[in-house]
């Protein structure tokens, strides 16, 4: 990346307000939404990201892989209950198709987030970088927010 | 003195009356409790007629301490499974049984949650006890060596295994998403069905607990 610090400045304003509208200064077609980390309790070392990824570009995307320098290691996860089971799933990428978004949200789609260089709670934010397939990468500066005590899972199907 | 007597004339065949429609409401209605008490009443998630009852088994609380069936006895409990490293389904689980533990409480003083670790080699008391009490102080979080956890995980009826094709530290855990309900007699009368919801849970529960109540 070229000199970005004033992009930066302004992508960390940005990720202030209620939502989290990123978008790339060399890609206006990728955006990424309501990005938050899920606090979790002190002693655990696995934490689940969520977002919504759009795709505005006339192209099918492919998210290839999501990284950050705070994790040893982020994978794509995919949570689902077949028969009373829950069991993740990964994901080796996720595509998206032009012009339609994919909502990662609790119960569902996820980025599992392993081990955390140091113990992170609310109101912290942590940098995730989005890897494209295309070459195209963004970063997003993803909140710390404590999880809502009603069921999400039910809104999403 | 005639008035009373002509009315004396209409009391006693009005008593008897209704004496007839008091005894025959009063069989309707034992009848009705003596079906109640046999049948199923189609309640969601009841285990009736014969309810399993959990047989002595030991575990280790989040204190250190020994749990086993005193400690189901006399309370009702909610039981699930999960594991601290899983970060979508569990948590979503624990938040809605923090909730609805919070609802619950203020009427229902017999009340106790458990959560059972499906990983009890990473899952260690320090670690479970950390877990289970940042949902709420009064959680009960059970783990303990691998034959105590499935010495319960059996009894229940529950499957769960290591997923993971990788031998990595990372392993993940696919486990029974219900929760299921225990009585103060340690039998398991019920059970919650995911999508875990805490109106349903709470409604559930209510209608479970109201039935083995009256039995
Ligand atoms: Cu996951």
């Amino acid at each position: 990346m070229h000199n970005n610090r004033p992009v930066l400045a302004l992508l960390f304003l940005f990720t202030q307000l209620v939502s989290y509208p990123v978008f790339a200064d060399d890609n206006q077609d990728i955006s990424i939404n309501n990005v938050w980390i899920s606090e979790a309790p002190p002693s655990v070392t696995t934490l689940a990201a969520y977002a919504t990824i759009y795709n505005g570009s006339s192209e099918t995307i492919t998210l290839a892989s999501v990284s950050s320098p705070l994790f040893s290691s982020i994978e794509i996860h995919r949570s689902n209950i077949v028969d009373g089971i829950a069991r993740m799933e990964k994901q080796s990428s996720l595509t998206i198709n032009p012009k339609e978004s994919i909502e990662l949200a609790p119960g569902s789609y996820h980025l599992m987030l392993f081990n955390p260089d140091k113990p992170l709670r609310s109101g912290n934010s942590v940098s995730i970088s989005f890897n494209f397939s295309d070459g195209t990468s963004l970063s997003v500066e993803a909140p710390v927010l404590k999880r809502q005590n009603d069921n999400p899972q039910h809104h999403h199907h | 003195m005639i008035k009373s007597l002509s009315s004396s004339k209409f009391l006693i065949p009005a008593m008897i009356v209704l004496a007839v429609l008091a005894a025959g409401t009063g069989f309707y209605i034992s009848l009705k409790q003596s079906q109640q008490k046999l049948k199923n009443p189609n309640i969601e998630g009841l285990f009736w007629p014969s309810p399993k009852i959990i047989q002595p088994f030991e575990s280790v609380d989040q204190l250190g301490q020994s749990f086993g069936l005193e400690q189901i006895n006399n309370k009702w409990s909610f039981i699930f499974f999960g594991y601290t490293h899983c970060p979508d389904i569990c948590p979503i689980t624990m938040s809605v049984m923090a909730e609805t533990y919070k609802q619950l409480k203020t009427e229902y003083k017999d009340l106790q949650i458990i959560f059972v670790t499906v990983d009890p080699v990473r899952d260690t008391t320090e670690k479970l006890a950390a877990y289970v009490t940042y949902f709420n102080e009064d959680f009960i979080g059970l783990g303990g060596s691998t034959e105590m956890v499935n010495s319960l995980t059996r009894q229940i009826g529950i499957a769960y295994y290591l997923n993971n094709e990788e031998t990595s530290d990372n392993y993940l855990v696919d486990h029974s998403a219900s929760i299921f309900l225990f009585d103060p007699k340690a039998r398991m009368v019920g059970k919650f069905s995911p999508p875990q919801e805490t109106e349903k849970i709470i409604n559930q529960f209510k209608n479970i607990r109201q039935f083995i109540d009256a039995q």
